[in-house]
């Protein structure tokens, strides 16, 4: 088990309800007693159990998108693949709307996603935690600070270079079709908190069980820069990735921020098949440019049990 | 024995009071059913700089619905099935007319919280339909919207007039899919005003490129038609420099 693994000194539990001790009077009131059974939860047992936080790269971060007809492909024939891929993520917390009970810890990581282990990195362990659901779970993926930690593999460099740039992703990589290639090099600081998450069947949060251990899975996506809309809920969308040839200005093969900067989404990315709803200005210089597309897609790639949503997205610092 | 039987009905005691106190708290206040007016406040003079180009508005004609108010943080319609409020009906407005409030339609619903909306331009893509649909109010008809104006700087001016279809882009999604409004509607007496500044849907129009290319073609006016850049950015204006916005005025009781 890693040192960076949190165990209770990270781990805070607020429990704002006790536990309440029934009497036996079934045999004299067993109405009242009937009452009291259907509000057991409010009277809740001793189950306990354990949550674990598993922060898990979606299959196009290590293994890249191809081409093809189907939904998971890139439409339009090119194939993708990631060199490199940074986040910052962390602060991970749960509450129980019932009680108001909470558990979480703000320790922010610093993780390369390209090089993860097989079942991803454990974040966080959490023990003694009450079995019962827990329906409100979030997370954030700010930009990355001096505070931050790295966990193996990891590697110290890579960690530095993000907290010195204040990223909270960044990624290398490549984009190909015939016989061009398109590479990139890109960072942004698209700090974003991500809450109400829910699995992908609509479950809000997760259920512990007792005496047993619920394994959580922050899942980072590899393809919103390649949607044809900012996905909220279910990911309707077809993936696209001319737009690495069109904005390429100078024709070296190399997409630059600068470059991402100046290209016109009505270029680009045309209304049809496009649809930029809730893509903001987001370097402030008043039009919308293929910058402020990819950077509104940094702040949506925070998934939850795969392909679960966290509909609830605000900027972070 | 008296001691203990009271100490049990004690015990007893303090959990029916806190299962009471359960009850009441899983017992919401009553949604109320509302229904109140929507108007279209046009914001702005017409008139705007825009890119270095003083840009007059002399039309704008637009339909607007229908709206659907969430609860939800998003108004998806994967993530909001169903609307709290609602207009169901299609209002051609007059985005001009900026000393009036014309009536956009009546809102129907529950009271409670709004968080987000949908809407459309007039032109919809419900579940039940094939493709997406004008209203018969539209103008053109068939279209979202009609604006004409001219644009100048320096020695240069041209006239413009774009046909705008706002359409959604997947089957059984708005137009516009999520949109920021919050509000908290307790009973009928309130206002919905929708704001917007028709200037600011042409701020990602490139006007030198349009005035460059009117010269090449030697016409006098510039026409904007969907499937056009100059279309794409209009959509721009509309969806992400200068969306809408949506204020509950509450009124008092008559």
């Amino acid at each position: 088990m890693h040192p960076w693994i949190s165990f209770g000194y990270r781990f805070q539990i607020h429990n704002k309800m006790k536990p309440c001790r029934v009497a036996p009077v079934a045999l004299a009131a067993p109405a009242l007693f009937a009452l009291l059974l259907a509000f057991a939860p409010a009277c809740e047992g001793t189950g306990k159990g354990t949550v674990q936080i598993f922060v898990v790269p979606e299959d196009t971060i290590t293994q890249g998108l191809d081409p093809g007809t189907d939904m998971e492909s890139v439409q339009d024939g090119w194939t993708i693949r990631y060199s490199r891929f940074l986040v910052a993520i962390g602060n991970f917390r749960a509450t129980r709307t019932d009680t108001q009970a909470t558990i979480g810890d703000s320790t922010v990581f610093i993780l390369d996603l390209r090089n993860a282990p097989t079942s991803g990195y454990v974040t966080n362990t959490f023990t003694n935690v009450d079995a019962v659901r827990w329906d409100k779970f979030g997370f954030d993926m700010p930009n990355a600070k001096p505070s931050n930690q790295g966990l193996a593999p990891t590697r110290q460099e890579d960690v530095d270079f993000m907290i010195q740039n204040g990223f909270s992703v960044y990624f290398e990589g490549s984009g190909q079709k015939d016989d061009t290639t398109i590479t990139f090099k890109w960072g942004f600081a698209a700090g974003t908190s991500f809450s109400d998450c829910a699995s992908p069947d609509g479950l809000a949060g997760f259920a512990v069980p007792a005496s047993g251990t619920i394994q959580i899975k922050p899942t980072i996506h590899g393809d919103h820069e390649f949607f044809d809309n900012v996905t909220q809920g279910v990911e309707i969308t077809t993936r696209l990735a001319q737009w690495l040839e069109i904005c390429d200005a100078d024709q070296n093969g190399d997409l630059t921020i600068a470059e991402l900067k100046a290209c016109d989404v009505t270029v680009a990315l045309p209304e049809s098949p496009y649809d930029l709803t809730s893509v903001r200005d987001e370097d402030g210089d008043g039009l919308i440019t293929v910058f402020d597309y990819v950077v509104s897609e940094m702040r949506s790639i925070g998934h939850y049990q795969g392909d679960g949503d966290c509909p609830t997205r605000l900027p972070l610092p | 024995m008296a001691r203990r039987h009271v100490s049990m009905i004690a015990s007893m005691g303090a959990c029916l009071a806190l299962a009471g106190t359960l009850v009441a708290a899983c017992i919401e206040s009553p949604q109320t059913l509302v229904a109140y007016d929507a108007v279209v406040v046009p914001q702005g003079t017409g008139s705007a700089t825009l890119r270095g180009w003083n840009v007059t508005l002399t039309r704008a004609d637009v339909a607007l619905g229908p709206f659907y108010f969430c609860a939800s943080a998003s108004g998806s319609s994967t993530l909001c099935e169903q609307a709290v409020d609602e207009i169901t009906s299609v209002a051609l407005i007059d985005g001009l007319a900026f000393m009036q409030q014309a009536l956009l339609g009546r809102v129907h619903g529950l009271s409670g919280s709004v968080q987000s909306a949908a809407y459309d331009f007039g032109i919809s893509w419900f579940a039940t339909q094939e493709s997406p649909t004008p209203a018969p109010n539209t103008p053109g008809p068939g279209h979202s919207m009609r604006i004409e104006g001219y644009a100048q700087k320096g020695t240069g001016a041209f006239a413009f007039t774009a046909d705008v279809d706002v359409v959604p882009q997947y089957q059984g999604q708005n137009a516009f899919p999520t949109a920021t409004a919050e509000g908290n509607i307790t009973s009928s007496f309130y206002r919905l005003e929708v704001r917007f500044d028709p200037t600011g849907w042409l701020k990602q129009l490139d006007f030198d490129d349009m005035a460059a290319q009117l010269a090449a073609s030697g016409d006098t006016v510039f026409h904007i038609e969907p499937g056009t850049r100059e279309h794409s950015a209009i959509i721009v204006g509309i969806k992400n420099l200068a969306p809408m916005d949506f204020v509950w005025i509450p009124l008092s009781n008559p």
